[in-house]
């Protein structure tokens, strides 16, 4: 556990390392162009969406909406807003992904107030990292592109934590890691049609799980079960 | 009891349900069409909350195309609207220029002349001597404050009569 938070640790450092050294020539163009879409030049807004949008939809949309048909609706409406108030956007030195990030966190918000919840994030997680950016520094934010992926991979984690061993390996093997069903039968120990069941047994014991206890990633309950909530009994039923 | 005999073909799953069996059957298909990269039309919660934890713990990026797409479309939309304004501003400035030049020529128009060259006035009510009033029989009759009224009634109603054939409203 040790050496993976150090390997962690290393890595942002060595990010953070790569970001200062390539900073000063990016923000100056980023600068620039964020100028030039202030005073309603398209072409240079164009250019700003082009270059951290693919980032914002795979590091902070799709994880938390779930769909990519949200989550590319939540894309649009981001710009849309970009669009509108990029008048209001103030230069901090940090680049303009920050203040976009912003800008789509509240519109992912907006989305899962609209809708059911989903399973991974709900209302009051996004509404804390919306918190959180207020009071975030320079070199956060930096990071925060990387950060926002293993936070949503945490929170996968946190869940099926609350789940026994078995059902955990089926939904990773399966669905997180995408290995072919047979594969997963096999190493299972079961027939394929056994391992359907499992995992379809497995799936609804996660969503009861997160559906009686929500705020999956804040750390681990002391009221739930470590094992899982549902036990392998509860689940033969 | 073993692992194998727990949840194995013969233990854990022996027990499964019809519906049950459909259901992880109809799971299994979805997740094949998940594998594909198929959207689902109508997906089970399984299937939607599969497609969830992948969204969360790797997920896929956008295509190049389907974002430059998005990209256009949205400000293509930005564009269009900023001509909209534009022309909208530009039909107001016309239509209120045309009022206010139809205005200044209504305004400063020279009035009719008549056959003999003379400009023509509107028929104007002349001043006239309130006697008659005071003499008629009703008037006589009626107080001093009662006269007063009348005669401040009619001298009100000849003005305005006269303003109105100034403007050209009667």
């Amino acid at each position: 556990m040790c050496v993976v938070v150090g390997v962690e640790a290393a890595l942002e450092v060595w990010a953070l390392f790569g970001m200062a050294a390539d900073a000063p020539d990016d923000h100056a163009t980023e600068r620039a162009l964020v100028a030039r879409a202030q005073r309603g030049d398209t072409e240079a807004l164009s250019e700003l969406l082009t270059r951290h949008g693919p980032t914002l939809y795979r590091s902070v949309l799709l994880p938390r909406l779930g769909s990519d048909a949200s989550a590319r609706d939540a894309l649009s409406e981001t710009y849309e807003k970009v669009l509108t108030r990029i008048g209001r956007f103030r230069w901090q030195g940090v680049g303009f992904y920050p203040w976009l990030r912003t800008v789509a966190l509240r519109v992912a918000l907006d989305h899962l107030r609209r809708r059911k919840r989903t399973v991974i994030w709900d209302t009051d997680a996004v509404t804390r990292e919306i918190d959180n950016v207020s009071q975030s520094t320079p070199i956060d934010e930096r990071l925060s592109r990387s950060r926002d992926l293993e936070a949503s991979r945490e929170r996968v984690r946190a869940a099926l934590d609350r789940l026994n061993p078995r059902y955990r390996a089926a939904i990773q093997l399966r669905v997180l890691e995408e290995r072919p069903r047979d594969e997963v039968a096999e190493a299972m120990g079961v027939t394929p049609a056994t391992f359907d069941v499992l995992l379809h047994r497995a799936l609804k014991a996660l969503r009861r799980t997160t559906q009686a206890e929500p705020g999956l990633g804040d750390g681990p309950s002391s009221t739930t079960n470590p094992e899982g909530g549902p036990t392998p009994e509860d689940d033969r039923r | 009891m073993t692992e194998q005999n727990d949840h194995g073909a013969g233990g854990e799953m022996a027990d499964a349900t019809p519906e049950e069996r459909a259901e992880a059957e109809r799971l299994r298909a979805e997740l094949d069409s998940l594998d594909r990269d198929v959207a689902l039309l109508r997906p089970s919660d399984d299937a939607r909350l599969a497609s969830e934890l992948r969204a969360a713990y790797t997920p896929r990026a956008i295509e190049d195309g389907a974002h430059d797409a998005l990209v256009g479309k949205v400000l293509g939309r930005a564009k269009a609207k900023d001509r909209h304004r534009t022309r909208r501003q530009i039909i107001t400035f016309a239509a209120a220029c045309a009022a206010a030049a139809a205005a200044a020529i209504i305004y400063r128009a020279p009035r009719p002349v008549d056959e003999d060259g003379e400009r023509s006035l509107p028929e104007m009510r002349v001043a006239r001597s309130a006697a008659p009033m005071l003499g008629a029989r009703d008037t006589l009759r009626a107080g001093t404050a009662a006269r007063v009224d009348r005669i401040a009634m009619a001298r009100r109603d000849d003005w305005r009569q006269n303003r109105y054939a100034t403007w050209g409203v009667r």
